[in-house]
């Protein structure tokens, strides 16, 4: 596990006030992530970029402008697809795949 | 239930919390609605001294300006709602809002729309690859949840927005930062994502890259409302016309900040005053007026953002629909010579991001291939939804409406 990419300390910002560490499980492998941090800042930060494909052409795409106005910041999570990973936040032992095309469809109980 | 004389805020950046909170000094009802989880707007993920600023924010970051209006607010009457969408400007004078508790209708009798500015994007061969992303994305990551956007990056851009981009990721700490002026001519390589990016047959392994381009004015509910628009040569994009007391040619629908142009923030906080105390027709009015100044604050070098012409033929210009730069050029080529003419024909611009991003793009491939200036071209139609909405949210507002 690679937690290279968070800024553990920062000049003028200081350090992050979430502190609660979970493992949540992302494309296959488990992560550790901060609870209440965006699912996107999560995998970023253990490297994940890739979030999704396109319809049609299977393309990756991954976060581009983060303000969740598009549907390429759109993922898979808990089996729901069109989740918006830049603002929903992390819970304990969420699983997040790479959302396929327009995803799934979840049966309501 | 709507009261005759509510106000409604849209955005709570700085101009928006200074609409808002001059329009409350009169007692009025007003709401303030952002779609951010706290007040500040861009300023929020910003950590450099802000230039420009109005006396109460003199020698503060951008991050602390945001926390000041945090606590302006809560010494105020505003019903500030975070968290909440306001996705449509209809012609009754209503707006669709979709909030925490959610979706519902506000029928204020005035609306002051400080709804700010979006980025400027521009493609390049492979700019879709994850990794790749705009500098408010990687500012949000660095600044609100501590994450870099990568170790190795390339920062797009040449104007203000990139060298301070350079300097946020070194002070975050980044190891490399390469800067390249222009997306003309790159090409972003990799596979989930991007490894690397080539310019002139010189490859630099990166995992990162931030397109730092500046950004437009976002006065896209008040394009809903029909308003009247002027091209603005700085912005490099149509505005809204606004009379001395930031009203637009719609009667009671106000444009404040960058949303009416790109503006420093005293002159956004001024302009936020101005419309606030006019809604309200406060004594305070002329006073406020005379403290706008009309300092613009140019974020984008349009002229080298990008060169039409050098945009791959494969390269998708719009990113959500897939419409390649070569389906363009053959529409405009057959006849359509507006942004509207070139959506119709090749769904650039109908994803649910609403053509704010390919407008900018398409409009300087319209005007190089066909000698129309840019300010002689037909703005494109905005639409709602202005943000994603699910259709459950819709739903349950029609029973509201019932």
């Amino acid at each position: 596990m690679s937690t290279t990419l968070r800024i553990e300390s920062h000049p003028v910002l200081g350090s992050n006030e979430l502190r609660t560490t979970v493992t949540i499980t992302a494309d296959g492998r488990e992560i550790q992530a901060l609870v209440g941090e965006p699912i996107a800042a999560a995998l970023l930060a253990s490297g994940i970029l890739k979030i999704r494909t396109m319809p049609g052409t299977a393309a990756p795409r991954g976060i581009f402008t983060g303000v969740g106005r598009s549907i390429e910041e759109l993922g898979t999570v808990n089996g729901e697809s069109n989740v918006p990973l830049m603002s929903t936040p992390v819970e304990d032992g969420m699983v997040i795949e790479v959302q396929q095309g327009l995803g799934g469809w979840v049966e309501n109980a | 239930m709507s009261g005759i004389d509510q106000i409604v805020v849209v955005g709570a950046g700085a101009s928006g919390v200074a609409a808002a909170y001059a329009a409350a000094t009169s007692g009025a009802p007003v709401i303030l609605l952002d779609e951010q989880d706290a007040p500040g707007g861009w300023l929020r993920s910003s950590v450099s001294m802000i230039e420009d600023a109005p006396e109460m924010l003199d020698g503060k970051r951008g991050f602390e300006a945001a926390s000041y209006a945090t606590v302006l607010l809560g010494s105020s009457s505003v019903d500030y709602r975070p968290g909440t969408v306001a996705w449509g400007l209809f012609e009754n004078g209503s707006l669709g809002v979709v909030g925490p508790e959610g979706a519902y209708q506000l029928r204020p009798s005035r609306t002051i729309l400080a709804t700010g500015s979006t980025e400027i994007v521009w493609p390049f061969a492979g700019w879709t690859l994850p990794g790749i992303m705009t500098a408010r994305a990687a500012r949000a990551f660095m600044h609100l949840h501590f994450v870099l956007p990568g170790r190795r990056v390339a920062v797009i851009g040449q104007g203000n927005d990139a060298d301070q981009m350079a300097v946020d990721l070194e002070m975050a700490g980044a190891d490399e930062v390469h800067r390249f002026a222009s997306p003309d001519g790159l090409v972003a390589e990799g596979e989930a994502s991007v490894t690397s990016i080539v310019k002139d047959g010189d490859r630099t392994h990166v995992d990162a890259v931030i397109l730092a381009l500046g950004s437009l004015p976002d006065p896209e509910l008040a394009r809903h409302a029909l308003t009247e628009l002027r091209y603005s040569e700085s912005d490099g994009c149509h505005v809204p016309i606004r009379n001395a007391h930031m009203m637009t040619s719609v009667d009671g629908v106000f444009v404040v900040g960058d949303a009416g142009g790109m503006t420093s923030v005293a002159e956004a906080v001024a302009q936020g005053f101005v419309a606030g105390y006019a809604v309200t027709r406060s004594e305070r009015l002329a006073e406020a007026i005379g403290t706008l100044t009309d300092i613009s604050r140019e974020t984008a070098v349009h002229e080298s953002v990008g060169t039409a012409s050098d945009i791959p033929d494969d390269v998708h210009v719009d990113r959500e629909e897939q419409v390649t730069a070569r389906m363009i050029r053959d529409a405009i080529e057959t006849g359509s010579v507006s942004v509207n003419d070139v959506k119709r024909k090749t769904r650039a611009g109908m994803g649910v991001s609403q053509g704010r991003d390919t407008e900018y793009v398409i409009a300087r491939m319209i005007s190089e291939q066909t000698g129309i200036s840019l300010d002689q071209l037909v703005p494109m139609t905005a639409r709602p939804p202005a943000r994603l909405v699910s259709l459950a949210a819709l739903a349950q507002l029609a029973t509201a409406v019932d």
